[in-house]
């Protein structure tokens, strides 16, 4: 996949993740990881992002001596969700259209014979 | 790579970032880390999978200088004559101005904005960056002549102005030339680098304060924070009313320290073959370190509440060697050779 979609993907994981309750690093790489490769490196941009953007919020907790950095959806992160999957129609249309159009197996000698 | 070795890796080369998204990024590995650790991978492995710190750090950057709204470097080769002027916009929240061969002096301004003012020579190249918030000024000597010309030009020099309204992070280094820097107030995260040349802060109130130097002497008077580290060598560290709320710690060689109304929770001064003299410290932590030369001091505070660590040789000491029993909050070390150790305590005021 493209650099730029996935990330767009992963972004829409991430706050999907979060949807069901706030969550911190380790846990939202196993959950995301369960539908797409994610490594600490490629997370850790996109939940800078979100937080700038105010998509999701965070707050720490003490776990085993250490500050766990928990991070919780917010409003805008919950319409970015809504809005993907509003889309999602769209988009199958989308796919539909491209998969049924007939395959041609020599599209440019198909141009060449209609300028003659 | 443990992962305290690959932290300080990936730390020392998020440079251009504020103290602030430093600690951040820190704090994500290091958390990732353990918790892989804790769910069964071995901290090694868990470091191989990560990557370099280089690539990490690589990335984060790249990320920020894209994120933010990117000015292009500027790079100024300047015509003869006339000093120029170098402005931050007011969002500025770290300043990096770095040069060679030329003094640099940091002063404050009641308002306006951060600048850089610069009268340059014609073997001079500046860079002026801004990004997410790094104001960085770079000055190089194109052809890198040290001159012994660079050494008469003290007319010559780098002036950085900064607001009062100014709050955040500052880091400036030069060579061979000496950094001044008087009545900054309300900083965060404070750097002043040199070598071959003095350093000379007055009135600073920043959260840590850290000089270095080599063979230049460090001059510190009426500053406060939280932390202040000073480092040289083979010239003498001069401090005098100084007060930080969790440690100070000074560090030559062969040359002496002088700490002078000193207040903080840990104060450590070492030195070698010179002595330390202190005219009155209130500490709670209290090390006092060199060798064939004195330790002089003057302690505010009941010596009963300290619990004392002394040693000499061929010397007077009026410490007792090995002191220490129940109830004692407080702890003074003193250590030298070939010369005397005098602590005296007076009452807190």
């Amino acid at each position: 996949m493209d650099i730029q979609r996935k990330k767009g993907v992963i972004e829409i994981c991430v706050l999907a993740v979060l949807k069901r309750g706030p969550s911190y690093g380790y846990r939202i790489i196993s959950d995301v990881s369960a539908c797409i490769e994610i490594s600490e490196s490629t997370l850790y941009p996109i939940l800078r992002r979100l937080e700038t953007s105010g998509c999701v919020t965070t707050f720490s907790e003490e776990y085993n001596g250490r500050t766990r950095k928990y991070y919780r959806i917010e409003q805008p992160g919950i319409d970015k969700v809504r809005a993907f999957l509003d889309e999602s129609e769209e988009m199958r249309k989308i796919y539909t259209f491209v998969e049924q159009v007939p395959d041609n197996e020599h599209p440019a000698e198909y141009v060449e014979e209609k300028t003659k | 790579m443990t992962k305290e070795h690959f932290l300080q890796e990936l730390a020392a080369r998020l440079h251009q970032l504020s103290a602030e998204e430093q600690e951040k990024v820190v704090a994500y590995y290091s958390e990732m880390i353990s918790d892989r650790v804790e769910n069964g991978n071995s901290e090694e492995a868990v470091i191989q999978d990560l990557g370099a710190p280089e690539t990490i750090a690589q990335q984060i950057c790249a990320d920020h200088d894209k994120a933010a709204e990117t000015m292009p470097p500027q790079t100024f080769s300047p015509e003869a004559g006339g000093e120029r002027c170098y402005a931050a916009a007011d969002s500025v929240q770290k300043i990096v101005v770095s040069a060679q061969n030329v003094h640099v002096n940091v002063r404050s301004v009641p308002s306006g904005s951060v600048r850089v003012l610069f009268d340059p020579l014609p073997n001079d190249k500046v860079t002026v960056t801004e990004n997410g918030g790094v104001f960085t000024f770079t000055q190089t000597m194109q052809f890198h002549l040290f001159s012994w010309f660079g050494l008469f030009r003290s007319h010559y020099g780098i002036t950085l102005e900064i607001p009062e309204s100014f709050s955040g992070d500052v880091c400036v280094s030069t060579c061979n030339a000496r950094l001044t820097a008087e009545h900054l107030r309300q900083l965060k995260s404070t750097e002043f680098v040199t070598d071959n040349a003095r350093i000379v802060m007055s009135g600073l109130e920043c959260e840590t304060l850290r000089v270095r130097t080599s063979n230049g002497k460090v001059e510190l008077e009426n500053c406060s924070g939280t932390v202040c580290t000073v480092k040289t060598n083979n010239a003498r560290i001069t401090a005098l009313n100084c007060s930080f709320s969790e440690g100070v710690d000074f560090h030559t060689e062969n040359a002496s320290i002088s700490a002078d109304r000193i207040i903080s929770d840990t104060v450590t001064l070492k030195t070698t073959n010179a002595s330390i003299n202190s005219d009155l410290l209130k500490a709670g932590t209290i090390t006092l370190k060199t060798n064939n030369a004195s330790i002089n001091a003057t302690v505010a505070g009941d010596a009963r509440s300290y619990a004392i660590h002394s040693r000499t040789s061929n010397g007077q000491n009026n410490l007792p060697a090995d002191w220490t029993f129940p109830g004692q909050t407080k702890q003074l070390s003193a250590e030298t050779n070939n010369a005397h150790i005098s602590v005296t305590f007076i009452p807190e005021t």
